[in-house]
């Protein structure tokens, strides 16, 4: 009996091992020319040669570049979102939302890209200063004549003063305390009331003269959203007569809101898509912004504006050589695995700009010996930045020294920073490290047990404290004793391990080796981020403090608005939202408070550079390194600039200026 | 019976409130809370901060935060999505469980129907190369790294050949201001494939029990299931959603192949064995000596009774269907469950997270109850005590 053999399924069993093996064989990329480079090997900021395709809805003539019908840009989660209210509040506060929604805000003032000024935006010029009036202080912001919603109506100083009333009586938290800056009922102000004093003119009273934090380049009242009462003036009423107002105005849905930015909101998909059209009564198009040393014209430019979801990168960077989209969107930018395949289509981009954040070693200044300048000191001196970056990271990061990054173009001073780096004991060889530390332990009266002090040693077992012809080093042969004639018990540094980070991971072995090397007794102990969190953010509500339960770690922080650094208040002032060392200098209160009083934007940039020299002295935390945001982007599109801090994902993509190719 | 299966629904009633305890207690364990995502932010106040973990209620006792959680799951609230605040986390999930559900339903039967057709016959003619073929290619997709298997999938298919979309559940540019929604359309197209099976089932039973002949049932069975899939199709062809409709179906093609052909091997090699054994049997040597024919003796004796481990891990795969979703819903940007259990996770959504675990836990014990009902469908010798 013959059994009949099933040919056709072996011949397509056969295929598709033949076709999967093929797949997993081929080089990825349909063309291994060079790609195109960005804003680290030379922006890609010129203009196309000739008009794309047109579209319907842009308003704009495209400056050198054409119209689009539709820019797609590839998103990573779900946008969970349409309201502004909750995006700006902690309920919504994410970054998704943002990408889709900060589009369609505007506000009196605004950030200019890539310069990182603040400039007019629904102001009709540049922001007065404030003027006593008794024992108030009386700022005065004028609205552009020509603004009106996306439906047509016109904005007025009403609506601002219908948002800010909203904000301040609902509670709404997050960015909005921020803008609002209306404090608290125990302690109010320093706004302490808005009004509209006609259609176009919005009068802020003060109990107290405001620094630049509150009036002028910070997140203050100037740089608020406004939002159209028209459309959520029922909404906030309605919500006000619930038992939970909050909640009900933030559960509000957002579709058919006017909008006062380049895009209007369209909908969303939940798992799929969200889609914007642009804003064809955008009362800015055609401006021409000249920011850092960048001109361009404003849009919007395409008539659409898509938001893809996708799940993983692999997937998204497919879609892109496709041509599915147009740019992918990601606050923690693209993996490095990644770029060799983008960079081998002639029709893609890969970009990287420096990111708004810095990546430290921190202490706890409440225990020894991290309370010791001396002993962060010599620390800081052990640590070969270059080599970790350059060596074991492989270039993957770069080396700090101050915290402000050096993309925040007007805030950045090259000059300054170069010093401080050398404070920092940038480009020293590994001998003159130690030679460093072992000096300022040792005028700080650290000892070693008899014998095992760390340095340089001759045959005949003569010591020397400095490298010497005929020495060579040798390290610390016990623990280090401290100025109290205790030795030193081991010391945690906690850092994220290798699976979530592996350069903070190096990061925190090394600085254990180095440390080990002198006769500091580090440990370095990989631990999982959200324990990491759990641990350095540890708060005590009864005392209203941080617990601190740690020696030392190692994280990462962003840092805020740009246009005004506030965030060496946050980190190190003593009480400062972030303050969780327990570090504590009247000298840098003082500087800080200085800062927030800044009538000009010279003075508190000079005042800022008095707290990173500071910082850089007393060592509060050490910056170690940051990577820069890799970003991808289709030739079929083209930016004015391609160059600024954090990337194009911060400026949402610029949906207002880009243009096809 | 009845007795058996009320008995098995306390049974299983206990055992979830065990599970869901222990799920609930085990999230708590994970360090962190959705409020990080808030800390690092110099322009976020630490006062922002606090009012979350209170408004959430984080900042209550444990035992206090457990027995809310508890006594409001069971009063039919699973909590407020902390992540996608303030939806309900049934509503979140309502969203989603069909998209899983459905992919992974369909990819699943498909590898079960082929794997068990093929492995019932490569085992019955064993020996040849035919089988040898099959037996590495299904070794080759029950051991593939199964992420970079989706992967060359999604390239070759998606991108190189162009054939089918780069993942996700839609086309952007189709649905973008059309007016319809994607989970209203799916969810019709779900329940109407639901009722063309049940129409079709319904049709089977009708024809078995007045149709004598076995030819005749057989034709008329398969002229029925043209019908009702004729039916259907026309249903969908004079729907105003039509093409979104056919758009969804498209996008479904990819992940469910992938999905069926990596669960195919194990299937196929599973009905193997167990045909191989079967084979072995007296009863067969009794079928084959009697002189029935040989396609009576594979299909009717020995597949029959080769099904049982194959239905068994059908079914107990069914209940596991997120666990089997993470890496193509990932991969494939396909929203389902999958995906929100794992965004649940890396921002410490607990209710989210707790939420789509209950559901899986719910899934994997009615799974193990219908197994069991089945064995004494399938093997007479097995009754329930």
């Amino acid at each position: 009996m013959k059994v009949t053999k099933p040919y056709g399924l072996r011949l397509l069993a056969l295929l598709a091992v033949f076709a999967i093996i093929v797949a997993a064989c081929s080089d990825s990329s349909t063309d291994d020319s060079t790609a195109t480079t960005g804003a680290d090997g030379g922006p890609s900021t010129t203009a196309g040669e000739t008009p794309g395709t047109t579209g319907e809805g842009g308003g704009g003539e495209g400056g050198e570049g054409g119209t689009l019908e539709t820019y797609n840009l590839g998103i990573f989660e779900d946008v969970t979102t349409d309201n502004p209210w909750s995006y700006l509040d902690s309920s919504g506060s994410d970054v998704w939302v943002g990408y889709v929604l900060g589009p369609t805000l505007g506000a009196p003032y605004t950030i200019g890209y890539p310069g990182l000024e603040v400039i007019p935006d629904m102001a009709a010029g540049d922001l007065e200063p404030v003027v006593q009036e008794g024992e108030n202080w009386v700022g005065t912001i004028t609205l552009r004549d020509d603004l009106t919603w996306s439906d047509g109506e016109p904005i007025t100083a009403q609506d601002y003063v219908f948002t800010w009333t909203t904000a301040r009586d609902f509670g709404l938290t997050a960015n909005w305390p921020d803008y609002v800056d209306a404090g608290t009922e125990e302690a109010p102000g320093p706004v302490t009331a808005v009004e509209a004093v006609d259609d176009h003119t919005v009068k802020f009273t003060f109990n107290a003269e405001p620094g630049l934090a509150v009036w002028g380049l910070g997140n203050g009242p100037p740089l608020m959203p406004i939002l159209p009462e028209h459309f959520w003036g029922p909404v906030v009423e309605e919500a006000a007569a619930t038992d939970t107002p909050r909640d009900t105005l933030i559960a509000a849905s957002g579709v058919g809101q006017p909008s006062a930015g380049v895009t209007v909101f369209g909908e969303i998909q939940e798992g799929s898509f969200a889609a914007s059209a642009a804003n064809a009564n955008y009362f800015d198009t055609g401006r021409e912004i000249t920011s850092g040393d960048v001109t361009y014209p404003v849009g919007p430019f395409a008539a659409n504006f898509n938001y893809p979801l996708y799940g993983g990168q692999e997937a998204a960077v497919l879609a892109l050589a496709d041509g599915e989209v147009d740019l992918l969107l990601n606050p923690l930018g693209m993996q490095r695995g990644l770029r060799d395949q983008v960079e081998g289509n002639e029709n893609l981009t890969a970009v990287v700009n420096p990111t708004n954040g810095y990546r430290f070693l921190a202490f706890n200044h409440s225990r020894a010996p991290m309370s010791d300048p001396a002993f962060r000191d010599a620390l800081t001196a052990m640590i070969n930045k270059e080599y970790v970056t350059e060596n074991l990271l492989q270039g993957a990061a770069f080396p700090l020294y101050v915290l402000l990054p050096e993309g925040n173009e007007a805030w950045y001073d090259a000059d300054v920073a170069a010093e401080l780096a050398e404070q920092g004991y940038a480009g020293l060889d590994d001998d003159t490290r130690r030679a460093t530390a072992i000096s300022i332990l040792t005028e700080a009266g650290y000892t070693w047990p008899e014998g095992a002090a760390p340095g340089w040693y001759d045959a005949d077992g003569n010591y020397s404290p400095e490298p010497a012809d005929g020495f060579s080093y040798t390290a610390a042969g016990g623990d280090i004793i401290g100025p109290d004639g205790n030795p030193i018990e081991t010391l945690e540094l906690i850092h994220p391990n290798a699976g979530y980070d592996p350069l903070r991971a190096t990061f925190g072995g090394y600085i254990a080796g180095v440390a080990r090397e002198i006769g500091i007794p580090i440990s370095s102990v990989p631990t999982d981020f959200g324990k990491i969190i759990d641990i350095v953010f540890e708060f005590d509500e009864e005392t209203a403090s941080y617990t601190s339960p740690f020696d030392m770690f190692i994280l990462g922080y962003s840092l805020g608005n740009p246009t005004f650094p506030t965030f060496h208040r946050s980190f190190f002032a003593t009480g400062g939202d972030s303050n969780n060392t327990q570090y504590s200098n009247a000298e840098f209160d003082d500087l800080a408070n200085q800062f927030d009083a800044a009538a000009s934007a010279e003075e508190a940039k000079e005042i800022m550079w008095q707290l990173e020299r500071l910082i850089a002295t007393d060592k509060p935390h050490v910056p170690l390194f940051d990577t820069g945001i890799l970003e991808f982007y289709s030739n079929n599109v083209q930016f004015p600039f391609t160059e600024t801090l954090s990337g194009l994902q911060n400026i949402y993509g610029s949906p207002g200026t880009v243009t096809s190719k | 019976m009845l007795r058996f299966i009320g008995r098995r629904l306390v049974q299983m009633f206990i055992l979830f409130i065990l599970f869901l305890s222990i799920v609930w207690l085990l999230l708590q364990l994970m360090p962190g809370d959705i409020t990080d995502t808030l800390i690092g932010d110099p322009n976020i106040p630490l006062a922002t901060r606090l009012e979350l973990a209170e408004r959430l209620g984080l900042d209550q006792p444990l035992y206090v935060q457990y027995w809310t959680y508890i006594t409001n799951f069971f009063q039919g609230e699973m909590g407020v999505s902390f992540s996608r605040y303030p939806q309900e986390v049934s509503a979140v999930l309502w969203e989603a469980i069909p998209r899983t559900i459905v992919l992974v339903l369909t990819g699943t039967l498909l590898a079960y129907w082929m794997g068990f057709k093929s492995g019932k016959l490569i085992a019955w003619g064993r020996g040849g190369k035919t089988e040898q073929t099959f037996i590495v290619g299904g070794i080759f997709l029950q051991t593939v790294f199964y992420p970079w298997f989706a992967i060359v999938m999604l390239w070759l298919f998606g991108f190189y050949f162009g054939w089918f979309p780069i993942g996700r559940f839609i086309d952007v540019n189709l649905w973008q201001g059309s007016g319809f929604d994607a989970t209203d359309v799916f969810q019709q197209l779900i329940l109407t494939s639901f009722i063309a099976v049940m129409v079709y089932v319904g049709a089977k039973v009708l024809i078995k029990r007045t149709a004598g002949n076995l030819i005749v049932q057989q034709r008329l069975q398969r002229i029925a299931a043209l019908l009702v899939f004729a039916g259907l199709v026309a249903y969908w062809y004079f729907n105003p959603a039509r093409e979104y409709v056919w758009d969804i179906v498209w996008h479904t093609i990819l992940p469910v192949v992938t999905l069926g052909l990596v669960t195919f091997g194990a299937v196929m090699l599973i009905t193997r064995t167990s045909m191989l054994e079967t084979l072995g049997e007296d009863y067969i040597m009794t079928a084959r000596a009697k002189g029935l024919p040989k396609r009576v003796i594979r299909d009717r004796h020995a597949a029959r009774n080769a099904l049982l481990p194959v239905v068994t891990s059908f079914v107990l795969a069914m209940g596991t269907v997120i666990g089997g979703a993470i890496i193509t819903e990932q991969i494939f940007s396909w929203p389902g469950m999958g995906s929100l259990f794992l965004q649940g996770i890396v921002v410490s959504d607990i209710p989210l997270v707790a939420g789509a675990l209950a559901i899986t836990g719910v899934l994997t014990l009615f799974a193990h109850l219908v197994v069991d009902i089945l064995y004494t469908i399938l093997d007479p010798r097995i009754r329930v005590t």
